[in-house]
């Protein structure tokens, strides 16, 4: 194999830089911080490349598709049209000469022209908040199925999560103040007390797989797994 | 050979649930019933601490939601834009600039300050207050805008180079913030990654940024808790509730109370059919044990 094609390459680059990355972090050294700043900011360049390779996954995946005649086909058109539209429409123009009430500068396209605001009040912002909104539709089915006193466990759920719906509901606090009191208990202690723990034990996973990513054992991040 | 009651009971069709769940919303925004909003502490701790910035203050203004969750951020974000610019006009002295790490979350903050009044045809634009815009690249983005501003952000939302603003000008890096404002609150709208836990691995401990209060949707919420407790945060504007809440404090009732009496009708209902599936569930079990 290639010398360049070695994993121990990527591997040290990796370690060199996260342990100057902690070694900063931890350590507060003025003279370090020009250095840092730079490093941050090419890691920045280097992810919004990320934007045209999301840009040319979408056509690697949907072009196929229309010309395959794939299940459900007809949808990647509007994408595809969307997205050439919205990016065409979405990059910004600079106008050689602005009126003064512009400043320094206008933009003749980008996010602030009118057809890209057009887009984004009456298409992007109703769409996304619909599809969200359907989500009500399907927790108030889901926990009608799933709130089922099988067990004590499954009842003390239940009762915790009625007790919460009657305390965001202001018609449940009309009714009765103490279902305010009840649900600020309930996720100020025993909600508090568990995400602390869950907190606990991300940060330490985040640790275990920061020292093998340091010490090369983690290697899904390059070559497609290692 | 039919169902009984209880077992009907136990399997209403979903399209019977998803009509009741659509009039029962649709029904109190058509005919608001005004039912009293209680103020929650957690709450009023945010009014508070953005009522308490200084004359001289700086209130740094993040907006980390997409168009998804604007129908609870959406009206969080408008209580405190119109807090915030009311807290400005009664002490000139508060500066305030907003930026998000959402790229939707920015675009929201524009609509509104347009809807304010406020933005780049504005003459107090980049004097009082800046619109940085969008961050790229999430937690990554939050350090390099912390140790470089005029380099991760170089140009405003509205393509203006941030030196030429007089906001902006000597501010190039969030320690230069931290060091010409004795008093720095740091508002964040959320609803997800990134948010809170990132701005306070790369904010708040490096750069000693203590006031922090979050608006996050109410999913969000109990994740939430364990920084009120600590301190790390002072309060949480907790969901569509919260931010009827944040409009009942501030006295401009709007979407959020318009949405609070839908919110009401749709749990209730939701409580009525757990109820009604647990009647049937244990009525089916008694016959089988019997």
């Amino acid at each position: 194999m290639a010398w360049y094609k070695r994993m121990e390459i990527p591997i040290a680059i990796t370690t060199v830089f996260a342990l100057y990355m902690i070694f900063e972090y931890f350590f507060n050294v003025p003279a370090l911080k020009p250095v840092t700043s730079s490093l941050l900011v090419f890691v920045e360049i280097m992810g919004v490349f990320a934007l045209g390779l999301g840009f040319i996954s979408i056509l690697m995946v949907h072009v196929p598709n229309i010309r395959k005649k794939r299940l459900y086909w007809p949808y990647s058109i509007p994408l595809l049209i969307l997205m050439f539209f919205l990016t065409i429409i979405g990059l910004p123009t600079w106008a050689p000469t602005p009126p003064k009430e512009y400043g320094t500068s206008l933009w003749i396209l980008g996010y602030l022209h009118p057809w890209f605001q057009f887009l984004y009040l009456n298409v992007i912002v109703p769409a996304d908040a619909t599809i969200f909104s359907l989500l009500a539709f399907f927790i108030a089915s889901a926990a009608y199925r799933a709130f089922r006193a099988r067990t004590k466990e499954a009842a003390a759920l239940l009762l915790a999560g009625v007790l919460m719906l009657l305390k965001n509901a202001p018609l449940g606090t009309a009714i009765w103040m103490g279902f305010a009191d009840i649900g600020t208990w309930l996720i100020g202690i025993p909600n508090m007390a568990c995400m602390r723990g869950i907190t606990i034990g991300i940060a330490l996973g985040t640790i275990a797989i920061g020292i093998r990513t340091l010490i090369g054992r983690e290697t899904g991040y390059f070559r497609g797994g290692g | 050979m039919s169902k009984s009651v209880w077992e009907r009971m136990m399997d209403v069709d979903r399209r019977v649930i998803y009509l009741l769940v659509f009039i029962l919303i649709m029904w109190p925004l058509v005919q608001p019933m005004g039912l009293p909003v209680p103020i929650a502490s957690i709450t009023k701790s945010v009014y508070d601490a953005v009522e308490a910035v200084p004359d001289g203050g700086m209130i740094l203004f993040s907006a980390d939601h997409g168009f998804a969750s604007i129908g609870e951020n959406g009206p969080q974000l408008w209580g405190f834009m119109q807090q915030v610019f009311d807290l400005q006009a009664r002490k000139p002295g508060i500066r305030i600039i907003f930026f998000g790490f959402w790229m939707e979350g920015t675009l929201i903050t524009d609509t509104y300050l347009k809807n304010l009044g406020k933005g780049r045809a504005d003459p107090n634009y980049g004097k009082t207050y800046a619109n940085l815009g969008w961050i790229p690249l999430a937690e990554t983005g939050m350090a390099v805008w912390a140790a470089d501003i005029h380099r991760t952000s170089a140009k405003d939302m509205y393509g203006n180079d941030i030196g030429t603003l007089p906001l902006m000008k000597d501010l190039k890096t969030l320690k230069d913030i931290v060091d010409k404002y004795p008093h720095v609150l740091f508002i964040t709208v959320e609803s997800g990654t990134p948010g809170l836990p990132e701005f306070l691995r790369q904010w708040q401990e490096p750069y000693n940024i203590r006031k922090i209060v979050v608006a996050c949707t109410a999913v969000s919420t109990p994740g939430m808790m364990p920084y009120v407790g600590t301190g790390q945060i002072i309060g949480v504007v907790d969901g569509l509730s919260g931010a009827a809440q944040y409009e009942v404090l501030i006295r401009k009732p709007g979407e959020a109370s318009a949405g609070t009496d839908a919110l009401s009708m749709t749990h209730f209902l939701v409580i009525a059919f757990v109820v009604i599936g647990n009647i049937g569930y244990f009525a089916m079990k008694g016959r089988k044990v019997s």
